[in-house]
């Protein structure tokens, strides 16, 4: 390092927080150095992806180190093509009459989906109701929100709800190239009162 | 650049060679700024994502946690309480920018991160474990005192930029190029058919991400395969030109262009964009922010003189 001027000098400063290694005392730099060469290990080890199989439970050791301080590492985003041209989420209800009504479905008080679509309810609700790993997430969220619906609706309407889930899937570009829309409806809908047995 | 032999004869050259604390405050200052941004768009959603009464289920977060539930919420889910937890953290936020108390703050915003990440894995996006990562990076930096909000009221009277070890900019820079990496070599170990045959782009152009879709994504579709190729080139390429002192400019450069081009074509990914450019400042270098800070102060100077 150049010392010319005030402007472009850098000073040997030995403070404790400028994270100078003391010569007095070489333990804290010995730890720190073991813990650097670890850390960059974990780090290359974690360039190689594993297999999309691989998604039992790792060491737990591991994992402790990945979640309290070392992070995921996983960074195969988009890995593949997004699928979904859009996603649209509500709760249908029908009375003993015949009369139905929609209601949004965020919690708390089931407030309509933000649209545009923000990445973060676009991620929320497609991972709450479509993916497979997640099926815990969906049932509590589907047992919470049945006696919500029955506490702020009249109960004795004797409404039965759904959770209908709209998604339109890009179509494949070689068919959507020969005419026809560029993406296709697909419904998918949860019953509230069974809420563990979707119904396709 | 050191050699790799020089690299395994000691690592301690490699960890411990002194480097600019200014870098450092160049990392911390807009990883914080970036953090905050993030903590202040998820405000309107604190009780959505964070709350009991919100949308993740607090006992299937507990169970979906491996090989144990860390986080702050699991103390308290009130609605108070989540509100609570995000002041204190953008205080912690502003408190780390200002180089204030900076170690403790660094510490509150590891803990922001790993807690909220935790507690709603469902609404998670990249950017989150960009931040989450660098939180932690951050953490165990030298903070430096150079600048900092009170040198900066002092006028840094007296005061000349410590020299520190660099070994947190070392594991910030192997961090990026593991970002950039795993995500190229994830396509090579398990080949995908649209990143194969150049189709990436335009599904991507037609999906609830792209700011414009449409039938007009069809017609260009030689075009977007050529830009789909030339993303993953960028993404194996921009960790080399970064890492090389010569060539750090053109690692910014084309990494400014990929984000950017990813933030003006995708809708609401523009965080990931500033998380992504963030990780730059860690291969900034001595001479970088010596002429950054002459810069500044000439154009005060000429400013006060007027």
């Amino acid at each position: 390092m150049r010392s010319t001027s005030p402007d472009d000098s850098l000073a040997q400063d030995s403070a404790p927080d400028a994270g100078r290694v003391s010569p007095g005392n070489p333990w804290p730099a010995r730890l720190l150095l073991v813990f650097c060469c670890w850390h960059a290990a974990f780090l290359i080890y974690s360039i190689i992806p594993a297999p999309p199989a691989q998604n039992k439970p790792g060491h737990p050791v591991l994992d402790f180190y990945r979640i309290a301080l070392g992070g995921r590492q996983q960074w195969n985003m988009f890995e593949t093509i997004p699928v979904l041209h859009s996603l649209d989420v509500r709760f249908e209800g029908v009375d003993r009459q015949g009369r139905e009504t929609i209601v949004d479905p965020v919690l708390p008080g089931f407030k309509p989906l933000p649209r545009p679509e923000s990445a973060r309810y676009y991620n929320a609700f497609y991972r709450l109701l479509l993916a497979a790993e997640t099926v815990p997430f969906r049932d509590a969220y589907l047992r919470k929100v049945g006696p919500l619906l029955a506490a702020q609706r009249d109960p004795t309407a004797g409404e039965t709800w759904t959770l209908v889930v709209n998604q339109e899937y890009t179509r494949n570009l070689f068919h959507s190239r020969r005419g026809g829309p560029i993406s296709v409806l697909v419904s998918k809908s949860f019953d509230i009162s069974t809420p563990d047995g979707d119904t396709p | 650049m050191p050699t790799i032999s020089r690299w395994l004869r000691s690592p301690a050259d490699l960890f411990f060679k002194p480097e600019d604390e200014r870098i450092y405050a160049a990392v911390r200052i807009v990883f914080a700024a970036v953090a905050l941004l993030n903590l202040l768009l998820l405000w309107p959603d604190r009780q959505v994502f964070f709350s009991n009464g919100g949308l993740v289920d607090l006992d299937a977060a507990m169970g979906d946690a491996k090989p144990f539930y860390l986080s702050i919420f699991g103390l308290h889910g009130s609605e108070a309480a989540v509100t609570s937890v995000m002041f204190v953290t953008a205080f912690a936020l502003v408190m780390l920018m200002a180089g204030i108390g900076a170690r403790l703050a660094a510490f509150w915003v590891l803990v922001w991160h790993i807690s909220y990440m935790a507690r709603a894995p469902l609404p998670l996006a990249g950017w989150d474990l960009v931040l989450r990562c660098f939180s932690f990076l951050v953490l165990i930096s030298p903070m430096g005192k150079y600048w900092t909000l009170p040198a900066l009221i002092r006028g840094h009277a007296g005061m000349i930029p410590a020299s520190v070890s660099r070994h947190g900019l070392i594991l910030m820079r192997l961090q990026v190029v593991v970002l950039y990496w795993h995500a190229v070599l994830a396509r090579i170990l398990n080949p995908d058919p649209y990143w194969g045959n150049g189709e990436f782009l335009s599904y991507f152009m037609l999906s609830h991400h792209a700011r414009w879709p449409g039938r007009w994504v069809l017609e260009y579709g030689s075009f977007l395969a050529v830009v789909t190729y030339a993303i993953q080139l960028a993404e194996a390429a921009i960790p080399v030109l970064l890492l090389v002192k010569k060539t750090r400019w053109w690692g910014a450069l084309l990494g400014t262009a990929l984000h950017i081009g990813i933030c003006l074509v995708a809708r609401d990914l523009g965080l990931f964009c500033l998380a992504m450019l963030m990780t730059y400042t860690a291969f900034l270098r001595h001479e970088d922010v010596a002429g950054a800070e002459q810069w500044v102060r000439r154009r005060w100077r000429r400013g006060a003189s007027a």
